[in-house]
């Protein structure tokens, strides 16, 4: 009758005692162990070694909350991925960037010149700089084309286009980005317009990471955080509001921020 | 085939219930409890926008573990290129200095350190010494309950390479207990 080394059992131990051996293995086994007090020893061990990495409470539970984030970043790629196929088809080729500009153009809306080269900052300094000029013509902001979105996006990994609902139903696409909040965070920024009024730039509050590290500044319309955008040293300033946290981007000194996020928020 | 709305629904179904195991996974892929958040909601967000390409509802749990294994395994990729020591975001650094941070904390805190004198504590502590390679088969079938099958799917390779790399990463949990001293039952 066949018999089995403690070499060939140990060989064995951990799918035995997975229940993945053989049901003539399984007999041998049994056998040896019967017999053999060192490997008896051993499966006695691995059980018990087995038993513990299965406990439930050495491991970690998830944070609270995290289910109800993934769900909101999910609400907001549904709501971008429908629209997005709604679009007319011109916004989705960039051959015809061009005729969208013109388009926008029509509507009023400030195009700005661009280049392959223009670096994130440089685009949000040249908005910001922009907005800072109008804001006396009583505009809080004025929208990114979608063709300057989606330049900005592509030099950011993993950006995308998003849209937003007015509350009144009404849809606009401007442009939407992802911003680098920090190094690695990558936060969806939208900027939209609704029914003509003032746009609006919003981040999903439970998208935002690592907020618990940034720098907290009062400001005249409320709390505030200073974080820092980018790896050239600019800073964004975020105003919570109505539950949302209004986005400036900017390569302002902090007190103009300040400033800035006063006349914006204002008008929003 | 179901319909979008429905098949949203099922998404979500099945994703409330692995939150626990998305993010122990994710902890143990990026040894950070900030990098594992940011993880478990891009590997959801890809999981979602690749749906169409589950084809049985049953095999949801290894294959979004693969996509967050892939998603890590890219992101990897993209910051070893792209590592900057001025940065200030520092939620998403793999390695181990983030890990020995945690484990001084865990000492200092005087529960976790009676934890750790015991055999529970013990065994985490060999689990995230281990390579990745042993570490992460070893994680999902034995705290997570996964089958030899379904860790073969997580990890992208044949069901022969977990068993091997199974036994391996069991003998050297083995190796690392005896470093702490005689084991006693």
């Amino acid at each position: 009758m066949r018999k089995m080394k403690c070499d060939q059992v140990k060989e064995l131990l951990y799918r035995f005692i997975d229940g993945r051996t053989t049901a003539q293995d399984n007999t041998f086994i049994q056998e040896h162990l019967e017999l053999c007090l060192e490997c008896a020893r051993e499966y006695q061990i691995e059980r018990q070694v087995t038993e513990k990495l299965a406990n439930g409470s050495l491991w970690e539970e998830a944070p609270n909350g995290l289910y109800e984030t993934v769900r909101a970043r999910l609400r907001t790629e549904k709501v971008g991925s429908r629209l997005f196929r709604i679009l007319p088809a011109f916004f989705r080729l960039p051959a015809l960037a061009a005729v969208t500009a013109l388009l926008l153009l029509a509507l009023g809306v400030t195009i700005y010149r661009t280049n392959g080269g223009m670096t994130t900052e440089g685009l949000i300094a040249h908005v910001v700089r922009d907005h800072q000029n109008v804001s006396a013509k009583g505009a809080a902001f004025l929208p990114v084309p979608v063709s300057t979105a989606k330049m900005a996006m592509e030099q950011i990994a993993g950006g995308r286009l998003t849209v937003a609902q007015s509350p009144g139903g009404e849809i606009e696409v401007i442009g939407g980005r992802f911003c680098a909040i920090g190094k690695k965070a990558k936060t969806p920024m939208i900027v939209y317009r609704v029914a003509g009024q003032d746009v609006s730039l919003h981040l999903f509050p439970e998208t935002v990471r690592g907020l618990k590290n940034w720098e907290k500044v009062s400001t005249p319309v409320g709390p505030g955080y200073m974080v820092p955008v980018g790896q050239k040293g600019a800073k964004a300033l975020l105003v919570e509001r109505d539950g949302a946290l209004s986005l400036l981007v900017s390569e302002l000194p902090e007190d103009k921020l300040i400033h800035l996020a006063s006349v914006l928020v204002k008008k929003v | 085939m179901l319909e979008p709305a429905r098949k949203e629904e099922r998404f979500e179904e099945q994703l409330g219930p692995l939150m626990g195991l998305l993010y122990r996974y994710a902890l143990r892929l990026t040894r950070n409890a900030d990098g594992a958040r940011d993880l478990v909601q891009d590997a959801c967000l890809k999981a979602y926008q690749r749906l169409g390409q589950l084809k049985e509802v049953e095999k949801f749990r290894p294959w979004i573990l693969k996509i967050m294994y892939t998603t890590f395994a890219d992101q990897r990729r993209k910051f070893s290129k792209q590592v900057d020591k001025t940065s200030l975001d520092e939620s998403f650094v793999p390695g181990s200095r983030e890990l020995k941070e945690e484990r001084m904390e865990a000492v200092a805190n005087p529960e976790d350190e009676m934890l750790r004198r015991e055999l529970g504590g013990k065994i985490k502590e060999a689990l995230e010494g281990l390579p990745e390679e042993y570490r992460l088969p070893v994680f999902l079938a034995y705290s997570e309950g996964l089958s030899y099958e379904e860790v073969a799917t997580a990890l992208d390779c044949p069901v022969g390479t977990v068993m091997s790399r199974l036994y391996r990463g069991r003998k050297l949990l083995r190796e690392k207990l005896e470093t702490y001293g005689p084991f006693s039952q």
